[in-house]
C-alpha cells in the first residue's frame, strides 16, 4: 500500500512523540537515581558531618530541581507542537475523509437506485404471473363447483328415487299385511257362518248319510 | 306353539286321561308315544312322557292346573325343547316363562320377550357324545375369594361341588364368584331350583343392583310349581349355558341346589310308583345328576364351569346324594359348621376340600404358596391343643401361633369383597414376610382393604403388583422381592389415611422367622417329670 | 259261550249296564232268597233285563257250567272289550245306533263297541278314535279343506 503524505506526517509526529516520551522517561529515571544517591549521600553525610554536607546536598538538590523543571517545560512545549502538528494533520485527514465519504455515499445512492429499479421490475413481473395463476385457479375452482353441484344434484335425484322406491315397497308390504289380516278375518267369519249354517241345515237323513259315508271311508283306510 | 287340533291332525293319534296322581297322569292311547316326548292336553296343559307301560302312558304334568279324567291328549312328535337367544342375558326366567314361552315345540310366532331372530331351538335333556370335543383344563377360574383361590383353586371348565349345611355361606360364595367372573366378561347362568319366591326376588334384585345383569341369566323355579317343572330347571340352565358355550364364550353355571333337585325327583318317582332304593331315592338318581354335569367341561370352543351346590345335614358328608355328587364332580369345597361357628368367613375347610384339576392351572408360585400355606395351617391346627400353654412353649411354636393367627385373619373375607388374584398373592407375601409387625388384626384388615381398593383404582399400582406377582417362580424369591417392595406395600402413602395416630402394639413373640417345620409338634410337658 | 250276550252290546253304556248286572248276580250266587227261593233266580227275575236273563238262563241250562266261574269269566270278557270312540254331530237315535252296529258287524268284524260322543261343531260325519288312532271324517274338516283350497 503506498504511503500518502498525510500518513507520513502522522508517522513522523508519532515518532517524535515517542522520542519525547522516551526522553522524559529517561530524565525521570535519572532524577530518581540522582535522588537516591542524594539520599544515600545525605545519610552518609548525616552520619559523618551533617552541616556542610547537608548544605551541599541541598544546593545540589535545588539545582537538579531547576534542571528538571526546565526539561519539563521543554517537553511540554514539544508536546504542544506535536499537538499543533497533529491538529493540522487531523484537519487534512478529516477533509480527505469527507471527500471519500461523499464519494462512497454517491456510489451507495447509485446502487440503491439501481436496486430499487430492479425490485420494481421484479415485482411487476411477479404480479403479472400471480394474476395469471390466480385467474387459472379461479377458473378451476369455478369448474369444480359447477361439477360438484351437478353431481350432488344427480346424487340427490338418485337418493330421492331410492327413497321413493323404499317407501312404495313398505307401503305395498303394509297393504299386503292388512289385506292378509282382512282375508284371515273374512276366512274366520266364513268358517263360522258355514259352521252355524251348515250344521243347522242338515236333516237327519243327510246326517245319517254322512255318518255311513264316514264309516265307509274309515273301513277303506283300515281304521276300524 | 300350535294348538291341540293341529297336533291331533298331524299325528293322528289320541290319548285319554285315565288317572291323575298329583303331577303324574296315566293315559291310554297314543300308541307311538316315546319317552321324553312332549304331549299337549285338550285344555291347553303341557306334559312330557315319563315312561310307557303295556296299557298306559305315564305323563309328567308341567302346567299348574289340574287335569280332569277323560281329557284328550295329543302327541307332538318332538322332544322337550326350548328357544334360546342372546336376549336371555339380563332376564329372569321363571317357571311360568318356562312353561309358556320357552318350551317351544316349533318355530312359530315370536313372543314379546324373545326376539324372533337369532333364536336357537335346543333340546333340554340331551346326552350327546361330546367326548372328542373336550380340552384339557389349563386356565384358572378366579373367584375373588382368597381362601379358595389359594388353597382350593378352581379351573375353567371344572365341575366343583359346593357342599355344606344350610346357612354356612355357600350362596354368598357363589354370588361373589359370579360378580368376579361377570366383571371379567364371563356369562353367568344361575339356576335356582325349588326355592321360595322371596329368595328368587332377592336374587333378582342382587343381579340388577350389582349391574352384572347384562352378563347373567337367572333361571328360577318356585317351590309351588309342578314337580316335573322343578325337575327340569337344571337341564334348562345347562341348555342355556351350552348355547353360549357354542358361541365360544366362557360360561359359569351355578346349580343351587342339587340335593333339593334330588328330593323333588324322588317325589316324582314315588308318585310314579317306581321302586324306592336307598333313602327312598329311585335307582337312577346318580344318572340324572351325572348326565347333567357331564355336559359341562372345557371344550375346544368355549367352556362351561359348573358349580353345583349340595346341602349336607349336620356336617354329614357320607350322605347318599352328597357322595354321589362328590364322585361325579372334579372336587368339592366344604363349608364347615365349626369354622362358621368360630366366625370364619368364608367358612371353607381347606383340609377337607378337594380340587382334582385346579392345581394344574396354577402358576408354580401359586402352587408353592398353596402347599406351603396348607402345610402351615395344618400344623397350626395341630398345635391348637397347646394354646393354653402358649407362653411356656418354645419360640418356634410361639411364632407358629403368631403367624397362624395372622394368616387366619388374612384369609377371612367379607362377603361383599372381591380380591383380585395377583393382589391375593402379594398380600399373602406381605403377611408371610411379617409386614405390619406388632399391628392388631383389625388394623391389618384395614390396610389390606385399602391396598385392595388402591389396586382397583390405580392402574400404576396395579401394574406394579402384577409385576411382583408374575416375576418370581419360587416362594423364597417371591418373599425376597416383596421385602424389597416395602415402600410400595407396607409403607404405601395410601395407608396413611387408615393408620391411627398411635397404634397399640401387639406383644410380639421374640423369635425371628424360621423355616416352616413339617415335623409333628413336640410332646406336651409332663409336670411331674419336670418336678423330679 | 258269551257271544249271545256280547253280540247284543252296542255301546259302552250297554257294557256298563251289563257289568253292573253281572256284579249283582255274582253277589247273589251264595245268598239265600226270600221264602227259601233261589236268590240267584230272584235276582234274574227282578234286577236284570229280560234278554240278559234269558241268555244267562240258556247258558246255565247246561249243567256242566259253573255259575260263579261263568259270571267271573263274563266279567273278565267285558273288561277286555275295547270301545271305539265315535264323535257325531248330533245325538243318534236308537235305530241309527242299531244300523251302525249292524253295518260294523257285517262290514268290519263283530263285537265292535261304540263309545258315542256328541259334538255339534263337527257339523256332520264322524270323528273316530280307536286304539289310540285318531281320524277325522267330519264335515267340518272337509269344509275347511275346501275353504283353504279356494283361498278365502
Amino acid at each position: 500500500m503506498a504511503l500518502t503524505g498525510t500518513t507520513l506526517l502522522l508517522l513522523l509526529a508519532l515518532l517524535l512523540l515517542f522520542l519525547l516520551t522516551a526522553a522524559l522517561l529517561f530524565l525521570i529515571h535519572t532524577y530518581n537515581r540522582f535522588a537516591e544517591q542524594l539520599e544515600d549521600m545525605e545519610e552518609v553525610l548525616n552520619g559523618k558531618s551533617f552541616g556542610k554536607a547537608g548544605k551541599v546536598l541541598e544546593e545540589a538538590r535545588d539545582e537538579s530541581l531547576t534542571i528538571i523543571e526546565k526539561s519539563e517545560k521543554k517537553a511540554e512545549a514539544i508536546l504542544q507542537n506535536t499537538n499543533m502538528f497533529s491538529a493540522d494533520v487531523q484537519e487534512e485527514m478529516s477533509k480527505k475523509l469527507k471527500e471519500t465519504g461523499q464519494k462512497q455515499m454517491d456510489e451507495y445512492l447509485k446502487a440503491l437506485a439501481t436496486l430499487r429499479q430492479d425490485l420494481v421490475d421484479i415485482f411487476q413481473k411477479t404480479a403479472k404471473e400471480l394474476e395469471v395463476e390466480a385467474q387459472h385457479d379461479v377458473e378451476g375452482f369455478r369448474q369444480a363447483i359447477v361439477q360438484n353441484v351437478v353431481q350432488s344434484q344427480e346424487k340427490l335425484a338418485t337418493q330421492l328415487q331410492q327413497e321413493t322406491e323404499k317407501t312404495s315397497a313398505a307401503l305395498e308390504k303394509h297393504r299386503a299385511e292388512v289385506q292378509a289380516k282382512m282375508d284371515a278375518s273374512v276366512k274366520d267369519i266364513v268358517k263360522q257362518v258355514v259352521q252355524d249354517v251348515v250344521g243347522k241345515s242338515l236333516t237327519s237323513k243327510e246326517q245319517e248319510l254322512l255318518i255311513f259315508k264316514s264309516l265307509e271311508e274309515a273301513k277303506q283306510q283300515h281304521v276300524l | 306353539m300350535k294348538d291341540f287340533a293341529y297336533y291331533l291332525d298331524k299325528t293322528q293319534e289320541i290319548g285319554f286321561v285315565d288317572q291323575v296322581f298329583h303331577s303324574i297322569i296315566y293315559a291310554h292311547g297314543l300308541p307311538h308315544a316315546h319317552p321324553g316326548e312332549v304331549v299337549l292336553f285338550e285344555t291347553g296343559e303341557i306334559g312330557y312322557v315319563l315312561s310307557l307301560n303295556d296299557q298306559s302312558v305315564e305323563i309328567s304334568l308341567l302346567s299348574p292346573p289340574v287335569v280332569d279324567v277323560g281329557v284328550r291328549i295329543a302327541r307332538t312328535n318332538s322332544y322337550l325343547s326350548m328357544k334360546v337367544s342372546d336376549d336371555y342375558l339380563g332376564m329372569t326366567i321363571t317357571s311360568a316363562d318356562l312353561e309358556k314361552n320357552t318350551f317351544a315345540l316349533e318355530e312359530t310366532e315370536a313372543d314379546g320377550r324373545v326376539d324372533g331372530k337369532n333364536t336357537d331351538l335346543r333340546e333340554v335333556d340331551t346326552s350327546k357324545n361330546t367326548f372328542t370335543l373336550h380340552k384339557k383344563i389349563t386356565e384358572p377360574l378366579e373367584t375373588g375369594v382368597k381362601v379358595v383361590d389359594l388353597l382350593v383353586p378352581i379351573g375353567v371348565g371344572q365341575r366343583e361341588l359346593l357342599l355344606g349345611d344350610r346357612k354356612t355361606g355357600k350362596s354368598n360364595f357363589v354370588l361373589q364368584t359370579i360378580r368376579t367372573q361377570a366383571q371379567k366378561g364371563c356369562i353367568c347362568v344361575y339356576a335356582s331350583i325349588g326355592k321360595s319366591q322371596l329368595e328368587i326376588q332377592r336374587l333378582t334384585q342382587f343381579f340388577q343392583s350389582e349391574q352384572i345383569s347384562k352378563q347373567t341369566v337367572f333361571i328360577a323355579s318356585n317351590s309351588a310349581q309342578r314337580t316335573g317343572l322343578i325337575f327340569l330347571t337344571p337341564y334348562v340352565a345347562m341348555t342355556v349355558a351350552e348355547y353360549f358355550r357354542d358361541q365360544g364364550k366362557k360360561v359359569l353355571l351355578v346349580l343351587d341346589d342339587l340335593t333339593t333337585h334330588a328330593r323333588y325327583y324322588r317325589e316324582l318317582m314315588l308318585l310314579a310308583k317306581r321302586f324306592p332304593g336307598r333313602n327312598s331315592y329311585p335307582g337312577d338318581i346318580f344318572h340324572i345328576h351325572a348326565r347333567l354335569l357331564e355336559r359341562g367341561g372345557n371344550f375346544k370352543n368355549g367352556s362351561i364351569t359348573c358349580l353345583p351346590v349340595g346341602q349336607s345335614f349336620l356336617g354329614d358328608l357320607a350322605g347318599y346324594i352328597q357322595t354321589n355328587l362328590m364322585s361325579i364332580t372334579d372336587g368339592h369345597i366344604l363349608f364347615d359348621n365349626e369354622y362358621f361357628d368360630q366366625g370364619r368367613r368364608p367358612a371353607v375347610n381347606p383340609f377337607l376340600s378337594v380340587t382334582r384339576v385346579g392345581e394344574q392351572t396354577q402358576t408354580p408360585l401359586a402352587r408353592e404358596i398353596g402347599r406351603t400355606l396348607r402345610t402351615f395351617l395344618a400344623d397350626f391346627e395341630k398345635i391348637q391343643q397347646f394354646k393354653h400353654f402358649q407362653t411356656e412353649l418354645n419360640e418356634s411354636i410361639q411364632y407358629k401361633f403368631y403367624m397362624g393367627e395372622r394368616l387366619i385373619n388374612f384369609l377371612d373375607q367379607d362377603s361383599q369383597e372381591i380380591v383380585p388374584f395377583p393382589m391375593t398373592l402379594v398380600l399373602f407375601g406381605a403377611i408371610w414376610a411379617d409386614f405390619w409387625k406388632n399391628q392388631p388384626h383389625e388394623q391389618i384388615k384395614k390396610y389390606l382393604r385399602t391396598l385392595i381398593d388402591l389396586y382397583k383404582k390405580d392402574t400404576g399400582f396395579q401394574k406394579q403388583v402384577d409385576d411382583i406377582a408374575t416375576k418370581s417362580e419360587k416362594l423364597s424369591d417371591f418373599i425376597e422381592n416383596i421385602k424389597q417392595q416395602q415402600d410400595l406395600i407396607a409403607n404405601n402413602p395410601a395407608l396413611a389415611a387408615v393408620t391411627p395416630p398411635a397404634a397399640a402394639p401387639v406383644a410380639p413373640p421374640t423369635p425371628t422367622p424360621t423355616a416352616v417345620s413339617t415335623t409333628t409338634p413336640t410332646q406336651p410337658i409332663d409336670k411331674k417329670e419336670a418336678k423330679k | 259261550m258269551y257271544s249271545e250276550l256280547l253280540d247284543q252290546l252296542m255301546t259302552v253304556d250297554d257294557v256298563e249296564k251289563l257289568k253292573n248286572e253281572v256284579e249283582i248276580l255274582r253277589s247273589a250266587v251264595f245268598k239265600l232268597g226270600k221264602k227259601n227261593e233261589d236268590a240267584f233266580e230272584q235276582t234274574l227275575k227282578n234286577d236284570v233285563r229280560t234278554w240278559v236273563a234269558e241268555a244267562i238262563r240258556k247258558i246255565l241250562a247246561d249243567q256242566t257250567v259253573d255259575k260263579q266261574k261263568f259270571l267271573q269269566d263274563l266279567s273278565e270278557e267285558l273288561k277286555k272289550l275295547k270301545p271305539v270312540q265315535i264323535t257325531l254331530a248330533s245325538q243318534p237315535s236308537q235305530a241309527l245306533l242299531e244300523k251302525m252296529h249292524d253295518w260294523l258287524n257285517v262290514q268290519v268284524h263283530p263285537g265292535i263297541l261304540l263309545d258315542i260322543q256328541y259334538e255339534p261343531a263337527i257339523l256332520g260325519g264322524m270323528v273316530i278314535a280307536a286304539d289310540g288312532k285318531y281320524h277325522d271324517f267330519s264335515l267340518r274338516k272337509k269344509t275347511l279343506e275346501v275353504l283353504e283350497k279356494t283361498n278365502i
